[in-house]
């Protein structure tokens, strides 16, 4: 795992930690108390992702994968670093107006109250060969005021190459027919 | 007179106590949840246990609701039949009609929302588990009718709502008492902001790690009708190999999963079939993963993730008597409309309505005759 993720000071993200359960050969030999969990870990450096399922009972750890940067879920670690990306562009800027610096990264835990401002992403991939998001990570950022989204600016960040492309919005909607 | 009468109460209470030690035959077998992640349900709900389910669930971050392990016993004298290890939504690929962007939505580690008694009335059946799933304990509806007779059926139901930015995606499960399992995604919540009108289609696809009568042992046969001049046959031609397959409307193709050693009380094979309910259509896109709506896989721990099935099936391995997976995609065509908001001083107000796309599973040859009918 050391080897995949690097040495000491490498930079690593907690994914997710998940209890999972595994199959035996033979139902005969499964036990249904196992106590096994699944870890992904993500080294932003070089986008590099390993799976780890360690069996918590036994303090060993079971199997380890590595996982394509395509592979690795993306967390509100990828939206921050997006949402600083995008924050350094002026054109983002300028589209969210005076309220920009109010914007803050969607909280992770889910929550009954929306906060005011917040940014949002999803997962976006090209199958476009000559678009950078056919192969690096990217996120589409969406701005939201309270309960409703702004029509502006449409902001797609490349994580790996840490680029910011702002889209102008559709208005026309015969354009889809 | 009085005699008889208590010599006939005593036989009754004799039969009752007779029929009890009966169900008390089969214990409830051990699973790896508890608490409200274990949902123990017999039907009908009032009155003797006809049949029962118990499963659990588990909400995860990206996949939304879960289904881990899941029994069903089709009498209370009769062993619990295993059916399902995990049954999940792997991905929901989102491409939009200009050809960019393509979403992801459960490449993101989105939460469920909360919810509560506004989304899960208790009137209708409804707890709220944990904060954020709906379990329904209702009424379904006609399950048969012959004249003067008729049974309505009752289910389990279990939902919960993924979070993904812009969108909710409803996932549910379903369990009803004649053993069927349906699962649907909906998807709800705001327009694409910018791209509001712009048509898209939403195609989750699930995996569905049905080991019936628990694992190894199980195949998976392609249900097939076929029309010859005036006459029709039905066919279910083994999947040898791991692969993806097509599904026609018009051969009403299923997904057949069967165990080597599992027949019914008339030693008539039993299997569970895999019937797609889709609500309009079903995509095909660009991308390879996309173009078979069934696939068909070995089971291995680490293969989650939909959008890698061509290298799961690349190369073919043996899918016979053995511990398979099956996966379905639906799809969910949303031509917006006027009904999905409206923009307001530039902004976009309003949300779209659940537009829901699913599939079936349904129990053959495992009732040996009409289940709740007298």
């Amino acid at each position: 795992m050391k080897e995949l993720l690097g040495g000491v000071g490498a930079r690593i993200r907690v994914v997710s930690v998940l209890p999972v359960l595994i199959k035996t050969e033979s139902p005969e030999k499964f036990d249904v108390k196992q106590r096994q969990i699944e870890v992904v870990l993500f080294r932003p450096e070089g986008e590099v992702g390993v799976r780890v399922i360690v069996n918590l009972r036994k303090q060993n750890v079971v199997a380890v994968s590595r996982l394509t940067s395509d592979q690795v879920p993306y967390t509100n670690d990828d939206l921050a670093d997006a949402f600083q990306l995008a924050s350094r562009d002026p054109e983002v800027m300028k589209a969210l107006g005076p309220e920009a610096q109010t914007f803050q990264v969607r909280p992770a835990a889910p929550s009954r109250t929306t906060p005011k401002n917040v940014v949002e992403g999803l997962p976006v991939r090209s199958s476009d060969p000559n678009d950078p998001c056919s192969k690096h990570r990217c996120l589409w950022l969406m701005f939201r005021r309270g309960n409703e989204y702004l029509s502006e600016p449409s902001v797609t960040v490349d994580l790996t190459d840490k680029r910011v492309y702002v889209e102008k919005p559709v208005t026309d909607r015969k354009a889809d027919h | 007179m009085k005699f008889s009468r208590i010599a006939a109460l005593a036989v009754l209470l004799g039969l009752c106590l007779f029929t009890q030690a009966a169900v008390a035959q089969v214990p409830p077998p051990s699973m790896p949840c508890s608490g409200a992640n274990l949902v123990d349900q017999k039907f009908p709900t009032a009155g003797p246990e006809v049949t029962h389910w118990r499963l659990c669930w588990q909400a995860v971050p990206g996949n939304g609701l879960l289904i881990h392990w899941a029994y069903f016993r089709k009498a209370p004298g009769a062993p619990w039949l295993f059916l399902l290890w995990d049954a999940r939504v792997s991905e929901i690929f989102v491409p939009y009609h200009t050809g960019s962007p393509r979403f992801y939505d459960v490449g993101y580690l989105f939460p469920l929302t909360p919810i509560g008694a506004a989304d899960c009335p208790a009137s209708q059946g409804g707890t709220v588990l944990a904060g954020s799933v709906c379990k329904e304990v209702h009424d379904r509806g006609l399950s048969w009718k012959a004249d003067s007779q008729v049974y309505r059926g009752q289910e389990v139901v279990l939902w919960a709502a993924l979070a993904a930015a812009n969108y909710n995606y409803v996932i549910e499960w379903t369990f009803r008492d004649d053993g069927i399992v349906m699962g649907r995604v909906g998807a709800t919540s705001h327009n694409f902001p910018g791209r509001e009108f712009e048509t898209h289609v939403h195609n989750p696809i699930w995996r569905l790690d049905v080991d019936l009568n628990s694992w190894p042992n199980d195949s998976v046969a392609l249900g097939t009708h076929k029309e010859t001049g005036l006459s029709a046959t039905d066919t279910e031609p083994p999947i040898p190999l791991s692969a993806g397959l097509q599904w026609d409307p018009r051969a009403f193709n299923t997904l057949d999963v069967s165990d080597k050693f599992l027949v019914n009380g008339k030693k008539d094979k039993t299997y569970y079939q895999l019937i797609p309910l889709p609500t309009q259509g079903l995509a095909q896109h660009q991308e390879a993963f996309t173009k078979p709506d069934f696939w068909v896989t070995h089971y291995n721990p680490a293969q989650m993730s939909a959008k890698d099935l061509v290298s799961y099936t690349t190369p073919s391995v043996s899918v016979s008597d053995t511990d398979v997976v099956i996966w379905y995609r639906g799809s969910v065509h949303h031509h917006p409309r006027d009904e999905d908001g409206e923009k307001v001083g530039g902004v976009w107000h309003g949300v779209a309505l659940v537009m829901w796309t699913g599939f079936m599973l349904k129990p053959h040859n495992l009732f040996d005759r009409t289940p709740f009918y007298p």
